[in-house]
C-alpha cells in the first residue's frame, strides 16, 4: 500500500505541476505600438546551433537599435522592435503552431533561417498578411510575394555561379586542356537534389563537364569518391554539404595528396569548416559569402557592418568564438528595420502593420548593402532573392581572405508548380 | 579496379568504428537484455568529456584520454545505477523507453554545459598516410580499425575465460538464477554498463576527432543498431564483424549507386540476413518452451 | 498483460449475455459518454479557447490515430515497431501526391492513403514470420530507413515539400484550425471506436494470445502469422489514414515531418499510455503531447533569460528537465497511466474496502 501511496502522491504532483504551466502567455502588446518581429527556429535539435547563431544575430541587433538609437525613426515617428520567439523543434507542423501562437501576440514580421520553414509556412504567413524576412528561403517561397530573403542568392544558383567563376578564370588562363572538367561532391542531404536541380542543361549549355560523386552522410571517408574524381581529371571541386561532410572531404583530401581546389557551397560557412576541422585541415580550402563573413581576417579593413557585428557578438557572447552565421541574423534584423525606417517615412507608426511595412518598407528596398556587410539588395516586384552578388573566399591560417571580386550571380529560379 | 579496392577499404575503416558501437549495445545487451537506445547519446558524452580534458583542461593528450576513459566507466555506472536499478523485473518495454528519455537528458546535459554549437577542433591523430598504390590509409583509420580489433578480442577473451566474464553472461540469462548462486547481480550490471561506457567513450574520441565533436555524434547509434544485430546481440566477436559487414556494404553501394544508397541497403541485407539468421550470426538462439 | 482489474460499480450486473457485451453499462456512462461527446463538439466555442489550443488538440487527435494503430500492433499484438512514422508517411504522401497530380479531393484519397500504407505495412510484416521482438523491431527501423530514403530520391518535389489542398464539404472550406477541429475529432472517435470493438472481438483476443505466449496460441489453432500480419496491417492503415488528415491539415507535404524521432515519440505515448490498452493511449497522447509543449513554451524564455550559458543551455536544461521527469514516471509506473487509471477507479470503487 505504501508504495502504491507514495507513487500517486508523486503523480498527483507531476500533473499538478504540468497542470499549472501557463499555456497561453502573452497577449497584445501595450499602448505603444512596438512592432512585434516574431522568430521560429529550431532551437533544439540537430540544426539548433546555426539557427540559434541567426536569431541571436537578428535578435541582437533588433535589441540594439532599440537601446542605442531607441528604436528605428523615420520621417512620421518612431517605432520600438519587439522580439518573440518560437522553437519548432524543425518540424513543420510545430513551426505552424509558433506561427498561430505568433500571431495571437500581435506578430507584424516573420523571421527565421530555415528553407523547410520557409516553404511550410507560406500559406501561413500570405494569409495573414506578414511578410517574412529570411535568412533562407526555400523552393516554394521563393516565388511568394510576402518572402523576403537576405542570405543567399537562391539555392539552386550557387554552384551555378561557381561553374560560371570557373569558366571565366579557365578562359583569362587560355583555356588549358581543351575542355573544362568540374567536379562535385556532394552528401545525402535533402536539399542536395533542389541545389543540383537540373544543372545538366546548365553545364551543356556552358560546355564544360561536370562530374558528380556522392558520399554517405556518416562516412568518415571520402577518398574512393574523390579518387573517382580524380581521374576524370577533373580541375576543381565544389563541395555541396554541411560542414560535417565538407570535413569529411578535406581530410581525405588531404591524406590522399589530392591537390585540387575545393570550393565550400554556402550550405555551410567556411567559419564553420574552419571550427570543427581546425584551421590547418581548412588551410587553403575555398568557399562562398554573400555577405562578409566573422572569419575575415582582423586585420583586413573591415566594412562599418562588420565592425558593429564583432561589437555585438563582443557584449553578447563574450565566452564563444564568433561564428559567419551571427551576421547572416545581423543582416535579417537590418532589412528589417530597413523595411520598418522606409515604411514610417509613409505611415505613422499606429499604422504599422504586416501589410503596411510590405508596401511602403520592403518593396522599396533597393541597393541596401547593410552598412557594408553585403553588396546590394535589391527586391523588385517580381523578385525578392535579395542579395545577387557574391564573393569567393579562402581559408589562410584559420582566418578568410577574399580570392575574388564581387559577382553578379545566375538568376535561375526552380520552375513553379 | 582500383575504386572497388579503395571502397573496400573505406568500408572497412567506418565499419571497425560502427563495430565498436554496436560492441557497446552487445555488451549491455549481454548483461541486462537492454537494447540502450542512448549508447550513441553516450559516444557524444565521452567524446565532449575527453574535449573537456584536453581543451578546456589543457591536459597532455594520454591524460586527459585516461580521465575520459574513467569518465566514461563511471558515467555508465551512474547511468546504470540511477535508472535502471529501479526497473529490474519490469517489462523490457519500459527500460528501453527509459533509454529513449535517458539520450534526451543526456543531450540536454550536454547543451546545457557546452552550447549546442559544434566545438572546436582538436587534433589527435598525427598526419601520416600509408599509401598502398592509390588508396590511402589514414593514421586515424588504423588506430580505429586496430582498437575495436583488440577491444574485441579482449571481450571475447574476457567472457569466455574469466569469472566475471561468466557472471555477467549469467546474468544476462537471468537474474534471479545468478542471485540464488550467490553473484551479486548489482555488481555485474554496474561493471557491464561502465565497460559499455568506456567502449563508448573510446568511439566517442576516435570518431569525434574526425567528424568533429558536434551533437551529429549521436546519430552514429543508428547504424551501431543493425551491426549489432547482424553479428548477433550476444556476441562481441559478432559485433565487430556485422559493424565492418555494415561499412562494406554501405560503402560498396553507396559507391556504385551513388545518392548513398548505402545505408538503405544495409538495412535491407539487414533483413535478408535475419530471415535466414534469426538470431543474427553468432546470436544465441532462443529455444522457447511452451 | 490482462486488464487489471474492471470492477463494476456495486449493484450493477448482466442478466443477457448481450448487456454483458456492451461497451457502455451503467445509465451513468451512458451520461458521461454523451457529456463527453457534448463538451468535445461544443469546445472550440468557448472563450478561452485560442485557435492555438485547438491546434495542440487536433495534433493530439491525428498522434491518436497513429498510436492507436501502433498499439494495435505493439501493445496487443506484442509486435515492437519503431517505424510507424515511415508508414504515415506512405498515408501522407499517397493522398498529397492524388491530390497534387490528379487533384483528387480528401474524401477520395484518405481510403487509398491507408490501403497504400497497409500494403507496405505487411509487407514488413513478413519477416515476422521468422523474427521476433527485438529482432523483428529492427525489420521495422529498416522500414524507416528505407522508406525514407525512397521518399528522397523517388521524388524529388518531396523534399522540397509541395502543397496541398484543405479539405471541403460542399462550400464548407476546412482550413482553420476552428474548422478543421469538427474532421479531426470524428475521426479519431470514429477510429477510437473501431480500434475499441475490434479488440474486445476475436481479432483483439487472438492478437493478446499471440502476444502473451505464441506458441501457445498456435497450439489453440490461431494462425499467427496470418494475425501477425493482420496487427500489421490494421496499425499500418491507420497510420495512412491518419497521415491522409495531417498533410490536408498542414496543408503541406513534406518529407521533414515524418522522421524517426517521431516514430519513437509514438512508441512512447503508448508506453506511457500503457500497453494494450484504448484508453491508455489517449492517455498516454495527453501526456506527451503536453510534455512536448512545454519544452517549446518554455524553451524560448529559458533561452532568452540564461543568455550567459552557451548557446542552447536553455533548451538543454529543459530536455534534462522534462527526460528526467519522464524517467522517474516509468520507473514508478512502468505499465503506464491506463493501469494507474485502472488503480485509481478500483480504489473509488472498492472504498472503504481495500480490494
Amino acid at each position: 500500500m505504501t508504495g502504491r501511496g507514495t507513487s500517486g502522491v508523486i503523480f498527483t504532483v507531476m500533473i499538478a505541476s504540468i497542470l499549472s504551466t501557463p499555456l497561453t502567455t502573452g497577449h497584445a502588446a501595450g499602448p505603444a505600438r512596438d512592432v512585434v518581429v516574431g522568430n521560429i527556429s529550431a532551437m533544439t535539435g540537430p540544426t539548433s546551433g546555426t539557427h540559434m547563431m541567426c536569431q541571436s544575430g537578428s535578435r541582437d541587433y533588433l535589441a540594439y537599435l532599440n537601446e542605442e538609437k531607441g528604436g528605428i525613426s523615420g520621417k512620421d515617428g518612431k517605432a520600438k522592435i519587439k522580439y518573440l520567439a518560437y522553437d519548432s523543434q524543425y518540424v513543420a507542423a510545430k513551426a505552424k503552431d509558433g506561427f498561430s501562437r505568433l500571431r495571437e501576440q500581435g506578430m507584424d514580421i516573420l523571421t527565421h533561417c530555415a528553407s523547410g520553414h520557409s516553404d511550410a509556412l507560406m500559406m501561413d504567413y500570405e494569409q495573414a498578411k506578414i511578410p517574412l524576412v529570411t535568412g533562407s528561403q526555400g523552393v516554394a517561397s521563393l516565388w511568394s510575394d510576402w518572402a523576403y530573403g537576405n542570405y543567399h542568392s537562391g539555392i539552386a544558383n550557387m554552384i551555378r555561379t561557381w561553374i560560371v567563376w570557373q569558366k571565366s578564370e579557365w578562359v583569362k588562363a587560355g583555356k588549358p586542356g581543351g575542355t573544362l572538367v568540374l567536379g562535385t561532391i556532394t552528401t545525402d542531404e535533402p536539399y542536395v537534389p533542389l541545389a543540383l536541380w537540373d544543372v545538366d542543361s546548365f553545364v551543356k549549355e556552358q560546355g564544360v563537364r561536370l562530374v558528380k560523386e556522392t558520399i554517405p552522410k556518416g562516412t568518415t571517408d571520402a577518398s574512393p569518391q574523390l579518387l573517382r574524381l580524380k581521374q576524370a581529371g577533373v580541375k576543381q571541386i565544389y563541395v555541396l554539404s554541411s560542414a560535417n561532410g565538407a570535413v569529411v572531404v578535406l581530410q581525405s583530401a588531404k591524406s590522399m595528396n589530392l591537390g585540387t581546389p575545393l570550393t565550400q557551397c554556402a550550405a555551410a560557412t567556411l567559419g564553420d569548416v574552419i571550427s570543427l576541422g581546425g584551421p590547418k585541415l581548412a588551410e587553403g580550402y575555398q568557399g562562398e559569402y554573400f555577405f562578409e563573413p566573422m572569419s575575415v581576417n582582423p586585420k583586413l579593413k573591415a566594412s562599418p557592418g562588420l565592425a558593429l557585428a564583432r561589437n555585438l557578438w563582443k557584449k553578447n557572447h563574450p565566452n564563444e568564438s564568433p561564428n559567419d552565421m551571427y551576421i547572416n541574423g545581423i543582416l535579417s534584423g537590418m532589412v528589417i528595420a530597413e523595411g520598418v525606417r522606409l515604411a514610417l517615412d509613409k505611415v505613422p507608426p499606429d499604422k504599422l502593420n504586416g501589410e503596411t511595412i510590405k508596401k511602403f518598407g520592403f518593396d522599396r528596398i533597393s541597393g541596401f548593402t547593410g552598412m557594408g556587410l553585403t553588396k546590394s539588395i535589391t527586391y523588385l516586384p517580381d523578385d525578392h532573392i535579395g542579395p545577387k552578388q557574391v564573393r569567393y573566399w579562402v581559408v589562410r591560417n584559420g582566418y578568410v581572405e577574399p580570392v575574388s571580386d564581387w559577382m553578379p550571380t545566375t538568376t535561375f529560379r526552380i520552375p513553379k508548380k | 579496379m582500383e575504386f572497388i579496392v579503395s571502397l573496400i577499404v573505406s568500408g572497412l575503416m567506418n565499419g571497425a568504428i560502427y563495430g565498436l558501437v554496436a560492441l557497446g549495445f552487445v555488451l549491455i545487451y549481454k548483461s541486462s537484455s537492454v537494447l540502450n537506445f542512448s549508447q550513441g547519446h553516450m559516444l557524444l558524452l565521452g567524446s565532449y568529456v575527453f574535449w573537456f580534458f584536453k581543451n578546456t583542461m589543457g591536459f597532455n593528450l594520454y591524460l586527459a584520454l585516461l580521465l575520459a576513459v574513467v569518465m566514461g566507466f563511471l558515467v555508465g555506472i551512474l547511468i546504470e545505477r540511477l535508472t535502471l536499478r529501479r526497473l529490474i523485473g519490469q517489462p523490457l518495454i519500459a527500460m528501453i523507453t527509459v533509454t529513449i528519455f535517458l539520450s534526451l537528458v543526456i543531450e540536454g546535459f550536454v547543451s546545457l554545459i557546452w552550447g549546442s554549437y559544434p566545438l572546436q577542433h582538436i587534433a589527435i591523430f598525427s598526419d601520416r598516410c600509408f599509401n598502398i598504390g592509390n588508396c590511402v590509409l589514414t593514421a586515424q583509420n588504423l588506430y580505429a580499425f586496430g582498437l575495436a580489433l583488440t577491444t574485441a578480442l579482449a571481450l571475447v577473451l574476457f567472457f569466455r575465460y574469466t569469472n566475471l566474464g561468466l557472471a555477467m553472461r549469467g546474468v544476462a540469462e537471468g537474474h534471479q538464477t545468478m542471485q540464488s548462486m550467490g553473484i551479486s547481480v548489482k555488481k555485474i550490471l554496474n561493471i557491464s554498463w561502465g565497460i559499455a561506457g568506456m567502449a563508448a567513450t573510446i568511439g566517442g574520441i576516435i570518431l569525434g576527432s574526425t567528424l568533429g565533436f558536434q551533437l551529429g555524434l549521436s546519430h552514429i547509434g543508428l547504424l551501431a543498431i543493425p551491426a549489432a544485430f547482424i553479428g548477433g546481440l550476444e556476441s562481441p566477436e559478432g559485433a565487430i564483424l556485422g559493424g565492418l559487414l555494415i561499412g562494406l556494404c554501405e560503402s560498396i553501394v553507396s559507391g556504385y549507386l551513388g545518392n548513398a544508397a548505402g545505408v538503405p541497403a544495409a538495412f535491407m541485407i539487414l533483413i535478408v540476413v535475419m530471415i535466414f539468421k534469426p538470431y543474427g550470426f553468432f546470436g544465441l538462439v532462443k529455444i522457447e518452451r511452451v | 498483460m490482462a486488464n487489471t482489474s474492471f470492477y463494476p460499480p456495486s449493484g450493477v450486473y448482466s442478466d443477457q449475455y448481450k448487456k454483458d457485451m456492451r461497451i457502455i453499462k451503467t445509465k451513468t456512462q451512458l451520461i458521461m459518454s454523451i457529456a463527453a461527446l457534448i463538451m468535445l463538439f461544443v469546445l472550440p466555442k468557448l472563450p478561452y479557447v485560442s485557435g492555438y489550443i485547438l491546434r495542440l488538440i487536433i495534433g493530439a487527435a491525428i498522434a491518436l490515430i497513429i498510436c492507436l494503430g501502433l498499439n494495435i500492433l505493439t501493445g496487443y499484438c506484442g509486435q515492437l515497431n519503431i517505424g510507424q512514422s515511415a508508414f504515415v508517411m506512405v498515408g501522407a504522401f499517397t493522398s498529397a501526391l492524388l491530390n497534387s497530380k490528379f487533384g483528387l479531393p480528401f474524401w477520395a484519397t484518405f481510403i487509398p492513403a491507408g490501403l497504400a500504407a497497409a500494403t507496405v505495412g505487411v509487407f514488413f510484416g513478413i519477416p515476422s514470420v521468422r523474427l521476433k521482438g527485438l529482432y523483428l523491431a529492427l525489420t521495422t527501423l529498416g522500414a524507416q530507413i528505407i522508406l525514407t530514403w525512397i521518399a528522397l530520391f523517388g521524388f524529388p518535389i518531396t523534399a522540397a515539400g509541395f502543397s496541398v489542398d484543405p479539405i471541403k464539404i460542399g462550400s464548407i472550406v476546412f482550413n482553420t484550425p476552428e474548422k478543421f477541429y469538427y474532421i479531426a475529432i470524428p475521426f479519431a472517435i470514429v477510429m477510437t471506436f473501431f480500434a475499441k470493438n475490434m479488440m474486445r472481438s476475436k481479432p483483439g483476443r487472438a492478437f493478446i494470445a499471440v502476444r502473451d505466449n505464441d506458441k501457445a496460441a498456435e497450439g489453440m489453432g490461431i494462425d499467427i502469422f496470418r494475425y501477425k500480419l493482420l496487427a500489421f496491417a490494421i496499425c499500418t492503415f491507420y497510420a495512412g489514414v491518419a497521415g491522409s488528415l495531417l498533410v490536408h491539415y498542414m496543408m503541406w507535404a513534406q518529407l521533414e515531418s515524418f522522421t524517426l524521432q517521431d516514430s519513437i515519440w509514438y512508441l512512447v505515448m503508448i508506453i506511457v499510455g500503457g500497453f494494450g490498452s484504448i484508453e491508455g493511449t489517449i492517455f498516454g497522447v495527453i501526456f506527451i503531447t503536453v510534455l512536448k509543449e512545454i519544452i517549446f513554451v518554455i524553451g524560448p524564455i529559458a533561452e532568452a533569460n540564461l543568455s550567459f550559458l552557451p548557446m542552447g543551455a536553455g533548451s538543454g536544461l529543459l530536455l534534462i528537465i522534462i527526460g528526467g521527469m519522464a524517467i522517474v514516471f516509468i520507473s514508478v509506473e512502468p505499465r503506464g497511466l491506463a493501469h494507474r487509471w485502472n488503480l485509481f477507479k478500483a480504489y473509488y470503487r472498492l472504498w472503504p474496502f481495500g480490494y
